[in-house]
């Protein structure tokens, strides 16, 4: 039994959705490639590359009942969107942002592929957290200061962002508690402290850290994740009540005594009042989604390059500016529906630490969705998170593709042994 | 059990977040919509200069094609040139690359650039064929005589004249002094002593400024009379009256005996209009000066300030004075001119423009701008009257130096009291009219600042010249 295809899609005769993304991509590359007026052969042979491995992607998905057949399509229009305006902001970064994106491909196929065999073996709350703490700890020592911001690792001629792998560790950690709680609980001079202060403490400090690396949005969203699975699988209001008080309260006092955190927020709220220096980022923003209007000038016909990191953080201002809002509400959908097919996964699995594993997955890309888009629009202060599958970066990059295959295999494989487990479970009673 | 409810809070969890995406493209839409406009124009939005890169601005055309500013490319240069210098200033504007840009030129960027609907066909067309892209091109309602005329005119004393044809509301001739040379050399140059000088050389007095409109007001006062029945209201003119503790004089100190409205009208009574005023009342008064435009936001080709009336009107002086132009009372020259173009029109006031049609560079008309009924003024019957009045103001009143022979003019001048004339200046001269009566094809107010004369005296005769030139045009 596949859960993924509808009941009736053996009689439906609309063209497959891996078609549709085909032909997006026959435009969008076919465009991009006569774009300063000379054919650029180069274009087309990524172009071509990315749709073969698209149809190939799809029918091994397919074949191999390997589960939802469309968290990866989704995916695959993405990336699509992603890599023609990386390459037609910069042949060279286009470039690169291709190599990733076949890096990306191919950690998504391990992952998917051999996932099942580990996802039983390693359920061990403390070893996470101290990945996380050796991570941060890592960053703290060699890092290097790249925008401000010390959270790269540098080896060799290779760069990293540790917390783009933080935030994945981060759900497992969620999921160990949730499934085994106890393992946290700790005796003190006779007292027995419940686990999910201790949880508190510990996830505490990780924000304490992300703070120290000046990660806001990860720490944001990092929070985000904690406080939703609370709600979900704890059902523990009050706690989550305090939690975010707790929180608030000191995300208050870190903007009274952090004065970049101080200018995120006035940056947010007055953006022109010094639209020459701190401001001048969001709102060359804002001039590009708004002269893109509602279609866009056009892939090629606008200037994105005026906005400062376009590549990175703002890449979705520069889909509105060429693309029009039209371009970026599509690109809302599309995380819109990826959530949904996420959150479709994790109620359709019941054991409790997978099911930990699937919303939180879902809700780190979502939520994080929604922290840069509102950024960039200035619906919320910009905290510098990226754009899962659209911006420039190898370890975004990877980390999404890594959380897509994650999402694959507990669909496929996970999904399927839970529902053999429950077979046999209920022939021998 | 316990399945479900974590299974019914993980969707609770699904809905926050599709809600939170809705919002993002709520905002988004809103933003497009509503929330851009303000903010596009910032100077710091460096797409303005480089979508006009490569762009050969449209060109600005009078009514008979008699070119006002063209986009000159010297050298691969291309600069914005006013072949009329000064005269245009205070309607075109400019457009400078470092000073950005005013009036016509701003509001219609995006047609002179072609960014807008109208130019995408074209520049699309020059995609193609490599031609430099063009914008469109303003024929505007100004008539380039009469434009040239008002300002030889008004010489070098500071004020305003705006005409108008009254029946569709087209600008004929708008005129503020003092006024500048828009090209950018001498932009350049005097930028400081125009950005400082007392007289703001760079306000567009006909749309911008604000002035006590003195006894022309008195033609709304009548307008409000008659509408509430005392068309037949008399008064023994003994040169001066009382109200309320406060002594209201003619101009000159002069005694006129029995005076009724058209005759009261003549000679510009302020004895006859402030007695009026007692059985008039604030309210009647009000609500007619406000169905001519006044406290009302004027949408126009280039911006313009709310001509103001104050709507509590407190006590019997304040009223009084008011009536006949005072008080708490200023306006634009162009609603002077708005308010006796609606004589004119039977009541009505057409909505004015300066922008006549948009052509593209083949000169092909793209769009044309259809007249249009702004305000209801008053009723035909009430205009007429009060036309007669007017007539009689130029045959035997204040307003003689109006008079052209042959043609029926009316008119209504008036002397406004100012803070520079309480401090021991001049008052405001002022003249507002239209020819010929009893079919009119032009409308005029004249302002002139700060005039050793009154109004009657330097400024009927400017309204004078002007329609003059205009009906033997």
């Amino acid at each position: 039994m596949d859960k993924f295809v509808d009941a009736n899609s053996k009689n439906n005769k609309a063209i497959s959705p891996v078609h549709l993304v085909a032909l997006v991509d026959i435009g969008l590359f076919a465009l991009l490639s006569i774009r300063t007026g000379v054919f650029e052969p180069f274009i087309m042979i990524l172009g071509g590359t990315k749709i073969v491995l698209t149809y190939t992607m799809y029918l091994i998905l397919k074949k191999l009942k390997m589960g939802d057949p469309y968290i990866a399509l989704i995916v695959a229009l993405l990336a699509s969107l992603g890599l023609t305006m990386q390459l037609r902001l910069s042949t060279e970064v286009g470039t690169k942002q291709f190599i990733w994106f076949l890096l990306g491909m191919g950690i998504f196929f391990v992952t998917t592929f051999i996932y099942h065999y580990f996802h039983k073996r390693i359920r061990a709350i403390w070893l996470f957290y101290g990945l996380m703490l050796s991570l941060f700890i890592l960053t703290l020592i060699v890092g290097v200061r790249i925008n401000g911001a010390k959270n790269w690792i540098i080896i060799g001629p290779f760069s990293f962002q540790p917390s783009e792998f933080i935030k994945i560790l981060f759900v497992y950690f969620m999921a160990s508690f949730v499934s085994n709680p106890e393992k946290l609980e700790v005796e003190l001079k006779g007292q027995k402290i419940t686990s999910k202060w201790i949880l508190m403490g510990l996830v505490f400090v990780l924000l304490g850290f992300f703070v120290l690396q000046r990660e806001f949005g990860t720490a944001l969203l990092v929070f985000m994740v904690y406080i939703s699975t609370l709600y979900v699988f704890e059902k523990a209001v009050l706690f989550s009540v305090i939690n975010i008080s707790v929180a608030g309260a000191a995300a208050f006092m870190a903007i009274q005594v952090l004065p970049h955190l101080q200018t995120r927020v006035t940056t947010w709220l007055h953006p022109f009042a010094d639209i020459a220096g701190k401001g001048y980022q969001i709102t060359q923003s804002l001039f590009a989604i708004g002269s893109g209007s509602f279609f866009g000038t056009g892939v090629g016909l606008g200037y994105p390059q005026f906005i400062p990191n376009v590549e990175t953080d703002f890449i979705f201002s520069a889909i509105c500016e060429e693309m029009g809002i039209f371009g970026g509400i599509a690109v809302i959908i599309l995380f819109m529906l990826l959530v949904y097919r996420g959150m479709k996964i994790c109620l359709l699995l019941r054991d409790p630490y997978t099911k930990v594993v699937a919303f939180g997955l879902t809700t780190t890309a979502g939520f994080q969705t929604f922290l840069i888009i509102g950024g960039v629009t200035r619906v919320v202060p910009l905290t510098g998170v990226t754009l899962p599958f659209v911006s420039y970066g190898g370890s975004s990059l990877v980390s999404s593709f890594l959380i897509l295959g994650l999402l694959q295999a507990l669909s496929g494989s996970i999904l399927r042994e839970e529902s053999f487990n429950d077979e046999k479970n209920h022939n021998k009673q | 059990m316990k399945k479900t409810t974590t299974n019914s809070r993980i969707l609770h969890v699904f809905v926050v977040m599709s809600i939170l995406f809705l919002v993002l493209i709520g905002y988004m839409s809103y933003f497009e919509l509503r929330g851009k406009s303000s903010l596009m124009s910032n100077s710091y939005n460096r797409r303005l200069k480089a979508y006009e890169e490569g762009i050969i601005r449209g060109t600005i055309f009078d009514r008979d094609g008699e070119v006002l500013a063209i986009t000159k490319i010297k050298n691969g240069v291309t600069t914005r040139s006013y072949p009329y210098k000064r005269l245009y200033s205070q309607v075109i504007g400019y457009s400078n690359d470092m000073l950005g840009k005013t009036l016509l030129e701003a509001q219609y960027n995006d047609t002179l650039l072609g960014l807008n609907a109208l130019g995408v066909v074209g520049n699309t067309m020059s995609l193609i064929t490599g031609e430099p892209k063009t914008g469109n091109n303003l024929i505007l309602t100004i008539d380039h005589d009469l434009q040239t005329r008002a300002r030889e005119l008004i010489g070098d004393k500071r004020g305003a004249i705006v005409a108008i044809n009254p029946k569709t509301g087209e600008i004929l001739a708008m005129v503020s002094t003092p006024d500048y040379n828009p090209n950018e050399s001498a932009l350049d140059e005097n930028w400081d002593y125009l950005t400082t000088d007392e007289n703001s050389p760079l306000l567009p007095r006909a749309v911008l400024g604000l002035y006590p409109p003195g006894s022309t007001f008195k033609v709304v006062t009548a307008v409000a009379a008659i509408k509430k029945g005392l068309d037949d209201f008399q008064v023994e003119d003994t040169g001066s009256v009382v109200i309320d503790g406060k002594t209201f004089t003619n101009a000159g100190d002069k005694v006129y005996g029995t005076l009724d409205m058209i005759s009261a009208m003549t000679v510009s009574s302020n004895v006859y209009f402030t007695t009026l005023s007692e059985k008039l009342g604030g309210r009647a008064l009000v609500s007619t000066a406000e169905k001519a435009g006044i406290n009302k936001k004027l949408n126009f080709d280039i911006p313009t300030s709310k001509s103001k009336i104050n709507t509590k009107i407190k006590s019997d002086t304040e009223l009084a004075a008011t009536v006949i132009g005072q008080g708490k009372l200023l306006v634009t020259p162009l609603q002077m001119a708005l308010i006796c173009a609606g004589i004119a029109n039977d009541g009505v006031i057409m909505k004015p423009y300066l922008v006549k049609s948009v052509s593209d560079r083949n000169g092909e008309i793209l769009t044309t701008t259809f007249t249009k009924k702004l305000y209801r003024f008053t009723d035909a019957k009430t205009a007429n009257q009060v036309t007669d009045m007017m007539v009689e103001v130029v045959k035997n009143g204040t307003g003689k130096r109006a008079a052209i022979s042959g043609i029926n003019v009316a008119g209504k001048t008036g002397t406004a009291q100012n803070e520079k004339s309480s401090q021991g200046g001049y008052d405001h001269a002022w003249f507002i009219g239209f020819a010929p009566a009893d079919d009119p094809e032009i409308a005029i107010a004249v302002l002139l600042e700060n005039q050793a004369e009154d109004g009657g005296q330097v400024a009927a005769p400017i309204a004078r010249k002007l329609m003059n030139l205009w009906l033997n045009k």
